[in-house]
């Protein structure tokens, strides 16, 4: 299966990654590499599978409605890259 | 050399320590010694953060080295042996696999990403292992995010294998596989999540097993594709295994997929003999693909399990050759999403001076991540867009139904499965870097076990131009004890496991 | 050209859950930045969800509220998109399989008439963050604040049922009633507790099809709701009079500046990538669960207001008015407690009460009236020691917070005069005072002369600083005016 330079640059887009001019190429290639790959699937016959739930027949286990213990912000923020008054900063966001 | 037979003839002060060669000792000796106090935990600390420190430089398999806190653990250690109410592998150190999550000390993941990053909490398996009062030595090298396998894809570098430096070690688990294979720790955690623990521990001639899905938890255990990662031990030997594994897995209530059945005591079985047990041999496993050294190995391991009672016969996995296409849409779909947190807002890497947010964005992430995760997400990001949901992700949903219905059927047949773990042993760094695919199919054997959510796990079984071969035992869900009874059984009349590489 | 409009509206409700729908943080609002944001709502590497057993108890009673069918499985799927406000970089939702299925809630009309509009289905899902954007654009900032990502949200998806903002207004507002009244949401709307997307498109009256739609986000008040739609309306008419088309978008509504814009199209980026939670296993209710749910449902807004018009003899508008907000029906039913008067309490309710909540800004429960307050204060009119016009007056004070009714009527010496003797003077000396209003009410025709008595009334409230009983002033300056005439 083969997938185009355009293709290519929305799914960089989609996952806020760039490609070099000079590697996109090479990243094609690779790329076409595993969908040949998975493309193999298609031979599967699975006109009579369906998704079973959960292997183990779980179901979502639910939890009590209260608090634990307070939030320590000081150090959950202290592996933050950029901090001001207890917001994080980020360039601005422009709608 | 058993400390036992030593009290006898000669002073019990005058005993040194290395008349104990601490890095052959089971973890159940190791256990024992620590309780007979013929030494302390702080020298048994001492002497493996020493190895780490001599020969981390030739294999890169320790990312960071604890030093100081695991001797401060190691005295609390050993003032709790001291009570006599210490816990069983109190005092006993242990490498974690930098994927989980260590309070206070660098979580890295093998990534640029988090090559900065100090975790504000712990992990649930390092919880466990640190109330059973284990000494955390310091966290082990792995491919990038765990995508990988032969380690070649780490930010901090290269793991090489102790028995062929030029040759990988196998992934994403190659840093705690090489370190066991090293002795340079009597316990490691890792993790598996189409192979990652098997497939280094079969490269590396050590004893891995990676338990059924969701009896470790995954709190803390840095995601990757959740439906199929799962934690577990990689030890010298299965009891060993079957020891640590008993500390690792619990259920957990912050884990929604932790099971909340009782799990099976790993360690129950062990020492039964396996008479009449039926195992399966997949033909589809003993097919092309499969180096002829490897075959001879396993088949011959396959010989000594006859000769110990076992019944085999031939099973037939028919769907096998979906796995591999199956998990390469399954795992890169998830992680595509899991690894979008990584945007250099709350903590990790963060590009210098961004121009505007989207420049924040593709910048922290196109310089914080490698090449194959980056390829790993955009293969995900294709199979889940509009268009391609349904051929690609939908597809391989149903292709992972059929592999768990092949499985079943063949468990009504036997009890467990056994084949290679890998096709071929060690092969040499960069040799299969060009096509990602190439690197993909070393987990042909694996893949099916953790789309399936099954137990598997890898016990060394042979040597091939000195180079270690691992032989898959697979069972059903909670199957782990007869799993690990067949292996401790096999290490019990064979010798494989107790191989190690010349210069370690 | 006659033109109809079609609305449908999404309406997103904050649960009043303790803790978020995934971690255990507090939900409060209001508190310092990002101090409850645990490192689950973070996205900190290798945290886990689990689901809030309240969250979903709340979004099964909405469901049960609206006669809806309530799924016993459903599954929780991410939303994938980049915002710094959106933590791990999707939004855990629910998509094929929502918790709440088809349902129905009954509007009235103007004219009267009832209508049903659909709800397509009502899903669980977690809000995101907040930010703050500095003043320029260049060189500028954002500061994000979590504490809110991870609140527990219904999403209510209603059909295109209705045809006007009026009817939309109706509907946003019923469903207001119904999400407080059974206890799910505060209904804060200042505090965003409750948020409408409105979809939008016209059709030439009598057409079938649907004409293309466009999207107004994120409005938190009725009145903005209603002036964006017919905004919106006439914006669309006058495009496709002048022979333009629609063009599918989201649009803002600025309710400052009455204007609305369009958002810059993010037609690529609106491929969600929509896939099953991975994290979360399938949510399975049982019908036992489900029936005690049912069981404890707290009464729901239109069974309370026929009650209402049943049991005390209230009328339709009344009982409405006191039902649509769950608080003043609690306040209602406490007042009826100490002194049973309905169409009485109804009337100072609906009327002053709610008048000086809507001028102070504030809701009854940020008040400082209580029903004890308010019983005291009628009581008061009724044992006739101060007249209607002065207990408006005393109701101020009391509003202030500064005493109860008797004490303010004391310290002000409210009192209304009674005294027979006093009266008789005050009424005299008026009369004597106007002798040209005298002659004009005698020249007056009998039946006419009540007006005339404004005059002499309102002389007599003034001389008497409002406090002459009405009633009795009345009486004598007829009394003594008829003697005049006789």
């Amino acid at each position: 299966m083969s997938i185009s330079f355009e293709e290519i640059r929305k799914l960089a887009r989609l996952s806020k990654l760039q490609i070099s001019t000079e590697n996109e190429c090479l990243v094609k290639e690779r790329l076409e590499n595993v969908l040949a790959l998975v493309d193999q699937l298609q031979e599967a016959e699975t006109k009579n599978t369906h998704v079973e739930s959960s292997r183990t027949d779980y179901s979502q286990r639910l939890r009590s409605d209260k608090e634990v213990r307070a939030v320590n912000r000081i150090e959950l923020q202290d592996c933050a890259p950029e901090i001001s008054e207890g917001f994080y900063k980020v360039p601005r966001i422009i709608d | 050399m058993h400390p036992k037979s030593l009290k006898g003839s000669i002073k019990y002060q005058e005993l040194s320590i290395k008349t104990f060669n601490m890095k052959e000792l089971s973890i159940s000796a190791l256990n024992q010694s620590l309780k007979n106090k013929d030494f302390t935990s702080v020298e048994l600390t001492e002497y493996f953060l020493k190895r780490i420190k001599k020969y981390n430089k030739d294999l890169n398999a320790v990312i960071t080295s604890f030093d100081e806190k695991a001797l401060n653990s190691a005295k609390l250690a050993d003032e709790k042996i001291a009570t006599g109410a210490a816990p069983d592998l109190c005092g006993i150190p242990i490498l974690h696999k930098d994927i989980f999550c260590t309070k206070g000390e660098l979580t890295t993941c093998g990534s640029k990403m988090l090559a900065n990053f100090v975790s504000p909490y712990n992990a649930t398996v390092v919880e466990n292992f640190e109330k059973s009062g284990l000494i955390s030595l310091g966290k082990t090298n792995m491919d990038e995010f765990a995508m990988g396998s032969s380690n070649e894809t780490s930010y901090f570098g290269v793991v090489k294998n102790p028995w062929a430096l030029d040759c990988v070690p196998g992934g994403s688990s190659g840093g705690s596989a090489a370190a066991i294979a090293a002795r340079l720790a009597p316990a490691a955690t890792a993790t598996d999540t189409g192979g990652s623990i098997r497939q280094p521990a079969a490269l590396c001639g050590v004893t891995g097993i990676k338990p059924t899905y969701g009896s470790v938890s995954r709190w803390g255990m840095i995601a990757f594709a959740s439906s199929l990662d799962q934690g577990g031990p990689i030890a010298k030997t299965s009891e060993d295994c079957a020891m640590l594994l008993k500390c690792m897995a619990s259920f957990d209530h912050k884990d929604s997929t932790s099971i909340e059945n009782k799990r099976p005591d790993y360690v129950s079985k062990l020492y039964q003999p396996i008479d009449g047990l039926k195992i399966g041999l997949p033909k589809e496993y003993f097919s092309e693909g499969l180096h002829p050294g490897t075959q001879k190995a396993v088949e011959n391991a396959i010989e000594v399990l006859k000769g110990l009672g076992a019944k085999i016969t031939e099973v037939s996995l028919p769907n096998s050759k979906l796995s591999v296409p199956a998990y390469y849409v399954i795992a890169p779909a998830e992680a595509s999403a899991n690894l979008s947190r990584y945007d250099g807002v709350k903590y990790g890497y963060r590009c210098k001076n961004p121009v505007d947010l989207e420049d924040l964005y593709v910048r922290t992430r196109s310089e914080g991540f490698g090449e194959e995760v980056q390829r790993r997400i955009m293969i995900g990001t294709y199979c889940l867009s509009s268009g391609y949901y349904d051929a690609y992700y939908k597809k391989a949903q149903l292709a992972k139904e059929l592999i768990i219905q092949d499985f079943q059927t063949a468990f009504s047949d036997v009890d467990l499965i056994i084949g290679p773990t890998c096709p071929s042993p060690a092969f040499q760094h960069g040799t299969k870097s060009d096509n990602p695919v190439e690197m993909y199919l070393e987990d042909v054997y694996t893949i099916a076990v953790n789309l399936a959510g099954l137990p598997g796990m890898s016990i060394p079984c042979g040597l091939v131009s000195k180079k270690p071969v691992g032989m898959q035992i697979i069972g059903n869900y909670l199957e782990e004890p007869a799993m690990l009874q067949v292996a401790h059984q096999f290490q019990n009349v064979t010798d494989w496991h107790k191989a190690v590489p010349g210069n370690f | 050209m006659s033109w109809e409009t079609v609305i449908g509206l999404e309406v997103h409700v904050q649960l009043s859950t303790n803790t978020k729908i995934f971690s255990s943080a507090s939900t409060e609002f209001g508190n310092e930045q990002n101090s409850q944001a645990n490192e689950i709502d973070l996205a900190l590497p290798g945290t886990l969800p689990v689901l809030n057993k309240a969250a979903l108890e709340y979004a099964i009673m909405f469901g049960l509220a609206i006669d809806a069918e309530i799924n016993n499985e459903s599954v929780f799927e991410r939303k994938n998109y980049f915002y710094p406000d959106l933590p791990k970089g999707y939004q855990t939702t629910q998509l094929e399989k929502p918790i709440v299925g088809k349902g129905s809630v009954p509007i009235t009309l103007s004219d009267g008439v009832i209508k049903n509009i659909g709800i397509h289905h009502a899903h669980l899902e977690e809000d995101a963050g907040k930010s703050l954007h500095s003043e320029s654009h260049r060189d500028g900032y954002s500061l994000v604040d979590l504490n809110r990502a991870g609140t527990p949200l219904i999403e209510i998806v209603s059909e295109p049922d209705m045809r006007s903002a009026a009817e939309a207004v109706a509907f946003a507002k019923k469903l207001h009633s119904i999400v407080t009244a059974i206890g799910i949401c505060d209904g804060d709307m200042s505090q965003g507790s409750m948020r409408f997307d409105v979809n939008i498109s016209v059709r030439p009256a009598g057409f079938s099809e649907f004409g293309t739609r466009t999207e107004t986000k994120n409005l938190n008040s009725f009145k903005f709701m209603e002036d964006a739609i017919n905004l919106e309306v006439n914006r669309q008419i006058r495009v496709l009079e002048d022979g333009g088309k629609i063009m599918q978008e989201t649009r803002l509504y600025n309710g400052v500046t009455k204007k609305s814009q369009s958002m810059r199209s993010k037609e690529e980026a609106n491929d969600y990538r929509y896939f099953p939670c991975p994290d979360l296993l399938p949510v399975h209710v049982s019908k036992e669960f489900i029936n005690n749910l049912r069981k404890d449902l707290p009464e729901l807004p239109e069974n309370k207001k026929n009650r209402y018009k049943e049991q005390y003899g209230l009328s339709e508008y009344d009982a409405n008015g006191l039902t649509e907000n769950f608080l003043f029906a609690k306040f209602f039913e406490d007042s009826m407690q100490l002194f049973d008067k309905p169409k009485l309490l109804a009337n100072w309710i609906l009327g002053d009460v709610s008048s000086k909540l809507n001028q102070a800004n504030i809701t009854l429960k940020d008040s400082l009236i209580s029903p004890k307050h308010l019983v005291e204060l009628l009581k008061r009119i009724e044992d006739k020691t101060i007249s209607n016009k002065i207990a408006k007056e005393v109701f101020e004070e009391i509003f202030e917070g500064k005493g109860n009714a008797d004490s303010i009527i004391k310290e002000k010496g409210l009192s209304q005069i009674s005294d027979a003797k006093f009266l008789e003077e005050l009424v005299s000396k008026v009369i004597s005072d106007n002798p040209n209003m005298v002659e004009d009410y005698i020249k007056t025709d009998e039946g006419k002369r009540k007006k005339k008595l404004g005059g002499f009334m309102g002389q007599v409230m003034q001389k008497s600083k409002g406090q002459a009983n009405p009633q009795q002033a009345s009486e004598l300056l007829i009394k003594h005016l008829n003697d005049i005439i006789d």
